[in-house]
């Protein structure tokens, strides 16, 4: 409906912010520069106008087409401490800096009355606020955090609430039925995402099978019961960062079985063979049965890592399915141990 | 009597079908309703065979209403001419309804239709609008030319239906300038000295915004609204606004006429997408407006409002996209 319209982003100079209406509501910063004071009256009534003189600053020929609008506006606000203030724009000059750039500047003059009226004895206005500089941050280059994130959305996507993990801005898109581009910006590939229904009913069988198009700020992740796709809310987790200390393993093994690699977390040796169809043996050293296996498929399929069985503290068997079929697949897996 | 709607201040969009037009109308600019007036249409003109002799004849398509003297304008087609006159007789018989006339005749008069100037004394045209469902009392008049032809302006109505303020106030992501734009329907009748006629409503619904428009642009605001023909711009002369970090700040748009309560659904959805300095994307915001919030609008001049605690700081520059989907 709405063209995509960029729009640069500026720390505010001192100065004054004005608002005016011209074919639609226009801002911007200017710079200030004389202030007069002219006040009428002494004892019993004193009325103050102030006027103060602007400059945009200098600027390209879009910008100063824009600007210049304020001389033609019917109304014009000042931004000042007590909220938005009515002020009257006089006549003011466009004055071209340089011919050659293509540079401008807009001068002009703003007057600011008082209506109170005085209790004693001068008055001299509203008080305005001059728009300082904030100090800018410092330029913090972002962290992979080590940490679990657990959020939610809806069967449409979009809104995503936070609870538990760092406050990072996660969003959803239900791009197709079941499918789901979840934007995470972590700025890796490496972290597991898995995710069950949130929803009863119907789609209660529903549940996060398979995670593809894996990059540093998204991925896809594939909602189905069985081997249909399907729209439902989710409850979701995601899991990434170096976990070099904590009892947190993800790693990654091919569909032949013939490979395993581990991304991230307390390093373990693994190991992995293919047992039969969608039933793989991996190794570990963990040491001990008191530990969970699970796993999404890599692509795009509703296969996930359904059930774990001859648990042992060097091995455990894993099954990958989409329906009641087994199936061979690349699967992403988290191992949680005590 | 007929009259005819000559013109209305729409803009085509796409002509192709599905046809889509434009109904948004700047305040600012004269907005015309073009009418004619056209009292009788002449089905065939002809020399007197009576008295007075070597005058031109008219037959009409319906009873003359008119009396003998009566002072009447004939337009000629042969010349693209209006020709005064007087009525000398005429006849209200089966099957013809026959004026004759004291205008000399011409074997080339090419008689298209009559207007009396005695019956109709004092004729106007007299249109009303219905603003945001309040009828209003003003109305607009205006005399035709001599060719019955005359412009209804009804930018002077328009114009103080706005007000000076601003009612989005930055709290919501999306808000109705409610005094700035709206809706209205327009309806037109003639009129004449102790005439009562019935209002002839123009069928369309329409939008204003309190716009000012070159004569060169004209009164319609087709390039800002965005059809299925394509997107348009935001109601803004930036090319490029700009976002003064920790300042109030929106951008307005035009909301168009859009059809609710149908199947599927549809949303509005805002998506803003923020870069760093390397034009890297470092976050992303969709927001879905749904049906019950999106009917407050519909037809409206709205702002855009992009809250400043969700910009990154280290966010340079920002892209701002709405569109209407399905939900």
């Amino acid at each position: 409906m709405i063209n995509e319209t960029t729009i640069p982003i500026i720390w505010c100079r001192k100065g004054y912010y004005l608002r005016w209406y011209y074919n639609g509501w226009h801002h911007w910063n200017f710079f200030s520069g004389t202030v007069g004071y002219l006040t009428a009256g002494e004892k019993y009534r004193t009325t103050g106008i102030r006027t103060v003189e602007l400059s945009s600053g200098v600027v390209g020929v879009d910008e100063i087409s824009a600007i210049r609008s304020v001389l033609n506006a019917r109304e014009c606000y000042l931004y000042t401490d007590g909220g938005w203030s009515e002020c009257r724009v006089q006549s003011g000059n466009v004055v071209v800096q340089r011919n050659n750039i293509d540079a401008y500047e807009l001068l002009c003059k703003i007057v600011i009355g008082s209506r109170n009226v005085s209790t004693d004895g001068y008055s001299v206005g509203k008080t305005i606020t001059i728009v300082t500089t904030p100090a800018p941050p410092p330029i913090v280059s972002p962290e992979i955090q080590n940490d679990i994130y657990v959020g939610r959305f809806n069967a449409y996507g979009g809104d995503v609430r936070l609870f538990g993990g760092i406050d990072r801005f996660i969003n959803v898109v239900n791009s197709d039925k079941g499918v789901y581009t979840i934007y995470h910006y972590l700025g890796t590939t490496k972290f597991i995402t898995l995710g069950v229904s949130d929803y009863g009913s119907i789609y209660a069988a529903s549940s996060l099978r398979a995670m593809n198009s894996i990059n540093n700020y998204s991925h896809v992740a594939n909602i189905s019961d069985d081997a249909t796709f399907n729209n439902s809310a989710i409850r979701f987790f995601i899991n990434w960062g170096n976990m070099a200390d904590t009892k947190i393993a993800v790693g990654e093994f091919d569909a032949a079985g013939t490979t395993i690699t581990q991304l991230y977390g307390t390093p373990l040796t693994f190991g992995i063979s293919r047992v039969a169809t969608g039933t793989y043996d991996i190794t570990h050293d963990i040491g001990h049965v008191n530990y969970i296996i699970m796993g999404v498929g890599k692509g795009n399929v509703s296969i996930s890592l359904r059930s774990m069985d001859e648990i042992l503290g060097t091995s455990v068997r894993v099954r990958l399915s989409d329906d009641a079929v087994l199936n061979d697949c690349d699967t992403r897996f988290i191992f949680i141990w005590e | 009597m007929n009259i005819t709607l000559l013109s209305i201040p729409a803009k085509v969009i796409q002509s192709a079908s599905p046809e889509i037009i434009s109904y948004w109308l700047a305040t600012e600019s004269a907005n015309n309703f073009e009418l004619q007036r056209r009292d009788w249409l002449i089905t065939a003109s002809a020399e007197t065979t009576g008295s007075p002799a070597g005058c031109m004849e008219f037959t009409l398509d319906a009873e003359f209403a008119g009396a003998i003297g009566d002072v009447i304008a004939v337009y000629n087609n042969y010349n693209q001419s209006m020709v005064v006159g007087h009525v000398m007789d005429f006849t209200n018989g089966s099957p013809d309804f026959t004026v004759v006339t004291d205008i000399p005749y011409s074997a080339t008069f090419d008689g298209a239709y009559l207007n009396d100037h005695t019956l109709f004394n004092g004729f106007y045209f007299e249109g009303r609008l219905t603003v945001n469902d309040v009828l209003q009392s003003l109305t607009i008049v205006a005399s035709p030319n001599s060719f019955g032809i005359a412009n209804l302006d009804v930018s002077g109505i328009l114009r103080i239906m706005t007000e000076l303020g601003k009612n989005g106030d930055y709290s919501t992501m999306v808000m109705a300038e409610t005094n700035k734009s709206g809706k209205f329907t327009f309806e037109y009748r003639p009129a004449w000295y102790g005439s009562d006629e019935s209002w002839i409503p123009e069928s369309n619904t329409w939008y204003y915004a309190e716009c000012v428009r070159s004569i060169e642009q004209g009164s319609n605001l087709a390039e800002f609204v965005g059809t299925d023909a394509g997107d348009a711009p935001f109601l803004n002369s930036f090319p490029q606004p700009v976002y003064f970090l920790g300042m109030p700040f929106d951008i307005s748009f035009i909301c168009p006429a859009l059809t609710l309560g149908a199947s599927p659904a549809i949303k509005m959805r805002i998506t803003i997408t923020r870069y760093n300095a390397a034009n890297e994307p470092i976050a992303y915001h969709i927001h879905d407006i749904h049906e019950p919030e999106l009917a407050g609008l519909i037809g409206r001049v709205c702002s855009l409002n992009i809250d400043p605690d969700e910009i990154e700081v280290t966010t340079t520059h920002m892209t701002v996209k709405i569109e209407i989907i399905t939900a």
